[in-house]
C-alpha cells in the first residue's frame, strides 16, 4: 500500500512498537499444547475403539436383558426444568441508537432436564433460535432453518469455555439484518445457553460442525469468546421489563402484583391498564429500586373485575429531547 | 484401520509442533506488539498471543496451513476483542491501569511518547483502532485489512480515515 501521506503515522507505530519488549517462550506454549496431545492422542483413538466396541456389547447384552422381560419399570425422566429464554422486542430507537430499535428480553420457559434440576441447553439454545415466545411481541432474530446441536462446557478457570455447535444456515448474515440485531441475536444466544448450563459467566465460543466457515451470522467468530450479557447490561436488555406475567395470563379477579425491571430516568416507572383497546381504567407509577440500571419495580392492580385488559408499563421521557419511551405490554384476562 | 488413525494423527501431531515452533521464531515478538497496540497491556496481549499459537496447534489439521501466519494475525485480532469485550463487562467503570510496556532502563521521554500513543489508540473505537495497526503496524493492504477483519473495502478506507484524523488531532505533539 503507498500512502506517503501517512508514513509520520507509520513512523510513530513501529517506534512505539519496537519499545515493547515481549516475553514469554515457546516452551510455556509448548507446555500448554502438550496438555491436550501427543501422548493423549497415541492412547485415544484405540482406546476409543475399545470403548466402542465394549458399549456395543454392553449395550446389546443390557437391550436383550430389557427385551427378555426385566421391564420391570420405566426409565425415570426428570422434570423439565424453567430457565431464562431470551428474544428480541422493539424498545425505543432513540435510546438504543437510532433506527435500530430491538433489545433483549428475558422470558422463562420449561424445557427438558439433562439430570434433575439441570437444564438442557441445547433444548434452551433451540428455543432462543426458533421457538415461540410467550409474548406476541418478541421474537428471535435468527434465520429459520438454524439449531444447536450440541452445546458442551469443558476445560477449567480461565479456560474453561461452553463450545457450542450449530447447524443449517447460521454462517451467513441475511441482507436484512443490522448490526445490532446481529450483535443481539448472538447475545441472546449466548447468554440462554450459558444460563441453562448453569453457568452464566462463563464464556461461549462457537464450533462449525462443518465446512472451514468461521462464521456466524456472518460475524467472524474465529478465536473469539463471548459472554452473555446480564441484567445489568443495558446495551442489550430492554430498559423496561414486566417479569411476573406472561402475555395472555389468566388471573382472578381482585389484587394482582405486578413486579418487573426498568432502567428509568429518576427511577420512575409509568403504568396503565387498558380495555378495548385505549380506555384507561387504572394508571399510576411506580418507583424502581435504583435510578438508571436494571432495577426491579413494583404495584398492585386492584379491583380488577372479569374481562380482558392489556397492562402498558413504560419509563418516562423527562428529557425533553423528545427521547421515545421504552414499554413491555401484557394481555392479562380476569376470570 | 485404528494403526492408520493412529499414526496419521501422529504425524498430525509432529507437522504441528514443527510449524508452532517455526511460527514462535518467526512471528511471536510482533504479534505481542500488534496485540499491545490493540490493547494498551503487555501482560494481557501476551495471554491473548500465546492462547492464539495453542488455538492454532489445536486446529493445524483444519487450517489452511500455507497461510497460517496470515491465520494467527487474524486469531490474535479476533482474540484481543474478545479480551476488550470481557473486560469491559467485569471491570465496567473501573479506571485503566497506566501502560505497563516500558522495560525498567528506557529512557523516561521514550515510555511517556508510547504511553501517549498507547493512550490515544485505546481511545479510538474498536474497528479504527484495528484498521490502522493493521496498516501502519503490519503494513497490510487495504484488501489483507479487509480479509483480516471480515468488512469491506470501503469501510476500511473509512475506518483508516477516520482513525487517523482523530489521531493526528490527539497526537499532534508526536506527531510534529
Amino acid at each position: 500500500m503507498t500512502d506517503p501521506t501517512n508514513d509520520d503515522l507509520r513512523q510513530l507505530f513501529h517506534e512505539t512498537a519496537a519499545g515493547i519488549r515481549p516475553e514469554g517462550s515457546y516452551e510455556e506454549i509448548r507446555s500448554r499444547t502438550r496438555k491436550v496431545d501427543p501422548m493423549a492422542r497415541r492412547w485415544f483413538l484405540p482406546a476409543m475403539a475399545a470403548a466402542a466396541v465394549m458399549a456395543l456389547v454392553v449395550g446389546g447384552a443390557f437391550y436383550l436383558a430389557l427385551d427378555e422381560g426385566s421391564k420391570s419399570g420405566p426409565a425415570v425422566t426428570p422434570d423439565p426444568v424453567s430457565t431464562e429464554i431470551l428474544y428480541a422486542g422493539v424498545t425505543a430507537g432513540a435510546k438504543a441508537g437510532g433506527p435500530e430499535n430491538h433489545s433483549l428480553f428475558v422470558e422463562k420457559h420449561e424445557v427438558p432436564a439433562l439430570e434433575a434440576g439441570k437444564a438442557d441447553p441445547v433444548a434452551a439454545a433451540n428455543l432462543a433460535i426458533s421457538g415461540t415466545p410467550d409474548d406476541a411481541d418478541y421474537a428471535s432474530l435468527w434465520p429459520a432453518g438454524v439449531s444447536v446441536t450440541s452445546a458442551e462446557a469443558s476445560g477449567t478457570g480461565e479456560d474453561r469455555a461452553i463450545v457450542v455447535r450449530l447447524s443449517g444456515p447460521f454462517q451467513e448474515r441475511p441482507a436484512s439484518m443490522s448490526d445490532r440485531d446481529q450483535m443481539l441475536a448472538i447475545n441472546a444466544l449466548v447468554r440462554t445457553v450459558a444460563v441453562a448450563a448453569g453457568e452464566p459467566d462463563t464464556g461461549v465460543r462457537f464450533e462449525n460442525a462443518v465446512g472451514n466457515g468461521e462464521t456466524v451470522l456472518g460475524e467472524d467468530t474465529l478465536g473469539i469468546t463471548y459472554f452473555g450479557q446480564g441484567d445489568d447490561d443495558l446495551a442489550t436488555r430492554a430498559p423496561v421489563q414486566i417479569t411476573n406475567l406472561t402475555d395472555g395470563q389468566t388471573v382472578p379477579p381482585g389484587t394482582l402484583t405486578v413486579k418487573g425491571v426498568a432502567a428509568a430516568f429518576e427511577a420512575n416507572v409509568g403504568w396503565a391498564l387498558y380495555v378495548g383497546g385505549d380506555a384507561v381504567v387504572q394508571s399510576g407509577f411506580a418507583t424502581a429500586a435504583e435510578c438508571c440500571v436494571l432495577a426491579p419495580y413494583s404495584f398492585e392492580l386492584k379491583d380488577l373485575e372479569p374481562g380482558t385488559y392489556t397492562l402498558l408499563v413504560h419509563d418516562t421521557d423527562e428529557s425533553g429531547e423528545g427521547l421515545a419511551v421504552n414499554q413491555d405490554s401484557k394481555e392479562i384476562v380476569v376470570q | 484401520m485404528n494403526s492408520i488413525a493412529v499414526i496419521s494423527a501422529e504425524e498430525s501431531v509432529i507437522d504441528a509442533d514443527a510449524a508452532l515452533e517455526d511460527l514462535y521464531a518467526g512471528h511471536y515478538a510482533r504479534l505481542v506488539r500488534l496485540a499491545v497496540l490493540l490493547l494498551r497491556d503487555q501482560a494481557l496481549a501476551e495471554d491473548v498471543v500465546q492462547d492464539s499459537f495453542v488455538a492454532v496447534h489445536q486446529r493445524w489439521r483444519r487450517i489452511d496451513q500455507g497461510s497460517a501466519p496470515a491465520y494467527l494475525a487474524r486469531t490474535v485480532v479476533n482474540r484481543s476483542r474478545s479480551a476488550l469485550r470481557h473486560r469491559s463487562v467485569v471491570a465496567r467503570n473501573r479506571p485503566e491501569p497506566a501502560p505497563d510496556v516500558a522495560p525498567a532502563d528506557a529512557p523516561v521521554i521514550a515510555a511517556e511518547r508510547r504511553g501517549e500513543v498507547l493512550n490515544a489508540l485505546a481511545d479510538l473505537p474498536t474497528r479504527q483502532r484495528e484498521v490502522l495497526v493493521l496498516r501502519y503496524y503490519l503494513d497490510q493492504s487495504e484488501r489483507e485489512i479487509a480479509t483480516t477483519l471480515g468488512i469491506s473495502q470501503g469501510a476500511v478506507k473509512s475506518h483508516a480515515s477516520r482513525g487517523a484524523a482523530s489521531l493526528r488531532q490527539t497526537l499532534s505533539q508526536e506527531l510534529s
